[in-house]
């Protein structure tokens, strides 16, 4: 019965968004960075790579950042690389994952509400208008259902540890939390589990005791595997505090993210920056009841019946799970305006993670949107009790008919509003009159029914649209495209990028750089040294410009046996030395380079791929010194006669540790499953 | 249980608490600030057609002015009689076919505190001049060439719609150069009215003030001007001097050849007129898109 309830309306909800998979409609937004990454890792892991370095992003940039951003240790990435093992195209498998993680979140909100409420009908209710709001849309516009599906099933396992200790729950919890903990973002997570400890001490204080104890005792009998538990977790924080460690390194930038902030790590966000992303910057509540013919991705749309409800339940009675699921929205809200409360601001100061977190308008789908619903749907149980217990139900039935009448007319007040949203209304009376006339053996099932077609047929109107609005843009963009014929800008605009790199965007003329990189390896006789100073790229730039013969090094990190000048040679570098046979390149992975080079004297080899402290140089099987060369990029001198060159990036430990955190969730995932079915005996 | 107990163990009591939360712990000033900085941003529309548009009618010829017309409408909905916002709104309402809703605007923001701004009269001038209504069109246009350009040209940089042209890739002009080019326009604009309304004593001293201002370029055609002022009041000799001046500026005006043809024919010299008249002809016939100096009338922002 389950299932049922849960795949008809995922089935429903695919055909609003058939588009999207079926891959007609991009994805759009921060979505298409994030699935470019994510295909670049799935790539790379299927040919048995891990990549710690992506050489196609902007000449070279560590992967760690990426892999942070994705959670590379999640084994439900490995349904991509599965997929691809059997030949479904890489944006295909994708799109798979998106679909399944998006019904893993609905799963996970399906069974919470289900664990409050203890009832199919309110849990489905819950389910369907979470599945049909524009969270859907979301995964296809930016990233934080990566985020959203272990915060969720974290809190249902942390709600199933809280009714009766168990080893599955634990893990589950620990799971959970050590695959938020991984990425660079686990901060939203931070927030949103102490403002509900909080709140939940409040509220339920006798059963926080209670479950404090419980704990206790379970921690005391389980010694072993809760020991386990708090290893896993522990070992699950290293690659984000590694990460934390190298941003404070300067070695990559960030440029526009951190303008303003005043903390070393490249990540952090500057206070203005901040603002930018809160919830009162986004035009999140501008279409909630008008003109949802243009919809856009990002805007926000809860199915009406949700409205419907809380118009309904006015008079209906509260209880302390409406509190708690208020408070936590309120405060929650009061993060997320930032700068129209002082709350953000007091943390931002205060509380050092706050000082990472620049989309903080990711909490309104994170929490405040899946608790809004929640609690919707709590006031929609007590709505219903309440008309149970009534011996006057004409009087509920005259007053519900009087809410929808209400809602009508003031939606009457505004633009745009679908016929779909009027079906929806009509189709919200007909469950309440079921549900007072009908049989319960016929109002129940037909519930199910009726409100599921309600949020069914205006949503599926409203993604109608707003699919138009998408196949529009899409057109007008290759149209503009071809068309087209105007000025461009053409400096490189970096989002994340090694800091030396970021510097020479900054100094260095567009047309001159971009012509330099063309050349991906470039033979020197002659380096000299310079200061690390902006009066160098002048310099460097005449430099790139004329391909005069000098290579420019680090004057703080190289020795003078790295330097070399002499008047008896070319003037000019030797641009293409593939070409001229001095230089072969052999098949590598991304985090290696393997050249052989045939020379008849000494030179110095320019690799244009960027430097970072992580790359090392063997030249015949034996360490060679690499340098930072022209600013950014590899430098190293290479010896007359046939050298075997091989640069690799990282150390094996490193690299073997990254697999063996794959491998761990991988199993402690496996074991979460058999503990489950375990359990569930 | 008393009403007040009853109504507090309701669900209604929740949306009495978001209300208080709302009033009490949010800036509704600061929100509402910001929702309308929003929507404005969401509102800028891409510059570059109409920049396109304003310096060559001719090259985009279907725009649609719909985003424009938003942005500049919203401004003002918010910025009510902002000079800069309704003499741009003027603008796109003329070129989108509203022509009595950009009288208005180019009439309220024609000057700031009893100083005349530049483009609200220059348009205006040119809008008349194009319906041929001589006196209205002289009437702005004089106000145009009298206007308090570094108060415009001021009012233009410090405003943001300005600069997000200025920022367009399209925008390769000079603000201040723009506003001398369109000035000397307004002088040529102005003579070429009061020659239809006939009043040369007027526009000898219009042209006359031209030729003196340093900022004006286009003194061959101020010399022409006066030339055909004094021509039409019979005083040849003048006139025939203006021209010659004119014509040492400017090679190419074919109705400077003209009317000195025609002076040399009233005085007799055949030879030289008929020589004068194949020349004007020739030039005639090369289509030079500057000649008649009063062609070229287009409303402008920049």
């Amino acid at each position: 019965m389950t299932s049922f309830l849960l795949i008809i309306p995922f089935i429903l909800w695919f055909f609003c968004f058939r588009h999207f998979f079926t891959g007609h409609l991009n994805l759009q937004a921060d979505a298409i960075s994030y699935a470019e990454h994510i295909g670049f890792y799935t790539d790379n892991l299927s040919h048995g790579i891990f990549p710690l370095w992506d050489p196609t992003w902007f000449s070279g940039a560590p992967n760690d950042f990426f892999l942070r951003r994705i959670g590379d240790v999640n084994p439900f990435l490995f349904l991509i690389v599965l997929l691809k093992w059997f030949g479904v195209p890489s944006a295909t498998a994708y799109l798979v994952f998106l679909g399944v993680y998006y019904f893993l979140a609905g799963w996970a909100f399906y069974l919470i509400t289900r664990f409050l409420l203890a009832d199919r009908f309110f849990a489905f209710t819950a389910y369907i208008l979470f599945l049909f709001s524009s969270w859907g849309s979301e995964i296809f516009y930016n990233y934080i259902i990566i985020i959203f599906v272990p915060i969720i099933w974290f809190l249902y396992f942390l709600l199933c540890f809280s009714r009766t200790p168990q080893r599955a729950s634990l893990l589950g919890m620990c799971w959970c939390a050590g695959l938020i903990v991984t990425t660079y973002i686990p901060f939203f997570f931070l927030t949103i589990l102490a403002i509900f400890s909080f709140l939940y001490i409040l509220f339920y204080r006798n059963e926080c005791i209670e479950f404090i104890n419980r704990s206790f005792k379970f921690f005391l009998k389980n010694k072993v595997f809760a020991g386990f538990c708090i290893i896993f977790l522990l070992i699950s924080c290293t690659p984000a505090l590694v990460f934390y460690k190298e941003s404070k390194s300067g070695e990559f930038v960030l440029p526009d993210r951190h303008s303003g902030a005043n903390s070393s790590s490249a990540v952090a966000v500057g206070l203005e920056n901040v603002a930018s992303g809160d919830i009162i910057n986004h035009g999140y509540f501008d279409r909630i009841f008008d003109d949802h013919a243009h919809l856009d991705m990002g805007d926000i749309y809860i199915p009406y019946i949700f409205f419907l409800v809380l118009l309904s339940t006015a008079f209906a009675r509260t209880d302390k799970l409406i509190y708690f699921l208020l408070f936590n929205i309120l405060c929650l809200s009061l993060i997320t305006i930032t700068s129209a409360a002082g709350v953000h601001r007091f943390l931002y100061d205060h509380i050092i993670f706050f000082k990472f977190i620049r989309n903080i308008y990711y909490f309104f789908w994170l929490a405040m949107l899946p608790m809004g619903i929640l609690l919707s749907v709590v006031t929609f149980r007590s709505l219903l009790t309440a008309i149970d217990s009534s011996s006057r139900k004409t009087i509920w039935l005259v007053y519900i008919f009087f809410c929808h009448l209400i809602f009508v007319l003031f939606l009457c007040g505004h633009h745009g509003v679908l016929w779909g949203a009027w079906a929806a209304i009509a189709l919200s009376l007909c469950y309440f009159s079921v549900y007072f006339y009908a049989d319960r053996k016929i109002s129940y099932p037909a519930g199910f029914c009726l409100l599921l077609l309600a949020v069914f047929v205006q949503s599926a109107q409203v993604y109608g649209y707003l699919d138009d609005k998408l196949f529009q843009f899409q057109r007008s963009v290759a149209h503009s495209g071809e068309m087209h014929q105007g000025p461009q800008k053409t400096k490189l605009g970096l989002y994340y990028a090694s800091g030396w790199f970021s510097a020479l965007v900054d100094y260095i003329d567009p047309q001159v750089l971009d012509d330099y990189r063309k050349h991906p390896f470039i033979f020197y006789d002659n380096v000299i040294p310079y200061k690390d100073s902006t009066q160098i790229f002048q310099t460097l730039q005449a430099t790139m410009a004329a391909n005069t013969n000098i290579a420019f090094v680090s004057g703080a990190e190289s020795r003078p046996a790295d330097w070399k000048r002499s008047n008896d040679t070319l003037p000019q570098a030797d641009l293409d030395p593939v070409s001229l046979g001095e230089l072969s390149v052999s098949p590598a992975d991304v985090n290696t380079l393997k050249l052989t080079a045939h020379l008849n004297n000494s030179r110095f080899l320019v690799i244009n791929d960027n430097y970072n402290t992580g790359w090392h140089a063997l030249i015949n099987g034996r360490q060679a010194r690499l340098l930072r060369a022209n600013f950014a990029f590899k430098g190293l001198w290479v010896p007359s006669g046939d050298s075997s060159i091989v640069l690799y990036f990282s150390t094996l430990k490193r690299y073997m540790f990254h697999f063996g955190l794959i491998a761990l969730f991988g199993g402690a995932f496996l074991y979460l499953l058999v503990l489950f079915k375990k359990e569930l005996r | 249980m008393s009403a007040v107990q009853w109504l507090a163990s309701r669900v209604v009591l929740i949306y009495g608490i978001i209300f208080i939360f709302c009033l009490t712990c949010m800036d509704l000033k600061t929100v509402e600030e910001r929702i309308k900085v929003r929507h404005l941003n969401d509102a800028i529309p891409d510059f570059s057609d109409m920049i396109i548009f304003s310096q060559d009618q001719n090259v985009k010829k279907e725009i649609d002015w719909a985003p424009y017309r938003d942005y500049f409408e919203l401004i003002l909905s918010y910025i009510p009689n902002d000079l800069i916002t309704e003499q741009l709104l003027g603008f796109v309402d003329y070129y989108s076919g509203q022509e009595e809703k950009a009288v208005v605007l180019f009439k309220s923001s024609t000057d700031m505190k009893g100083k005349f701004l530049f483009w609200s009269n220059y348009n205006l001038g040119v809008l008349y001049y194009k319906k041929e209504m001589w006196p209205q069109a002289a009437k702005y246009l004089l106000n145009a060439i009298s206007a308090n350009t570094k108060l415009t040209l001021a009012l233009m940089q410090d405003s943001m719609i300005y600069r997000q042209i200025v920022a367009s890739p399209f925008f390769k002009y000079s603000l201040s150069d723009g506003i001398s080019d369109a000035q000397s326009r307004s002088y040529i604009l102005l003579l070429s009215c009061l020659h239809h309304m006939k009043e040369y004593d007027r526009m000898i001293g219009v042209a006359n003030l031209g030729i003196e201002n340093q900022r004006v370029s286009y003194k061959d055609a101020f010399y022409y001007y006066e030339g055909l002022a004094f021509y039409e009041k019979g005083l040849f000799k003048n006139a025939f001097l203006l021209f010659q001046k004119s014509m040492y500026m400017e090679k190419d005006n074919p109705d400077v050849y003209y009317y000195i043809a025609d002076i040399f024919q009233k005085a007799g010299q055949l030879e030289q007129a008929r020589e004068l008249l194949q020349l004007s002809y020739a030039l005639h016939q090369k289509n030079d898109p500057r000649f008649p100096y009063e062609a070229r009338a287009d409303l402008r922002f920049f």
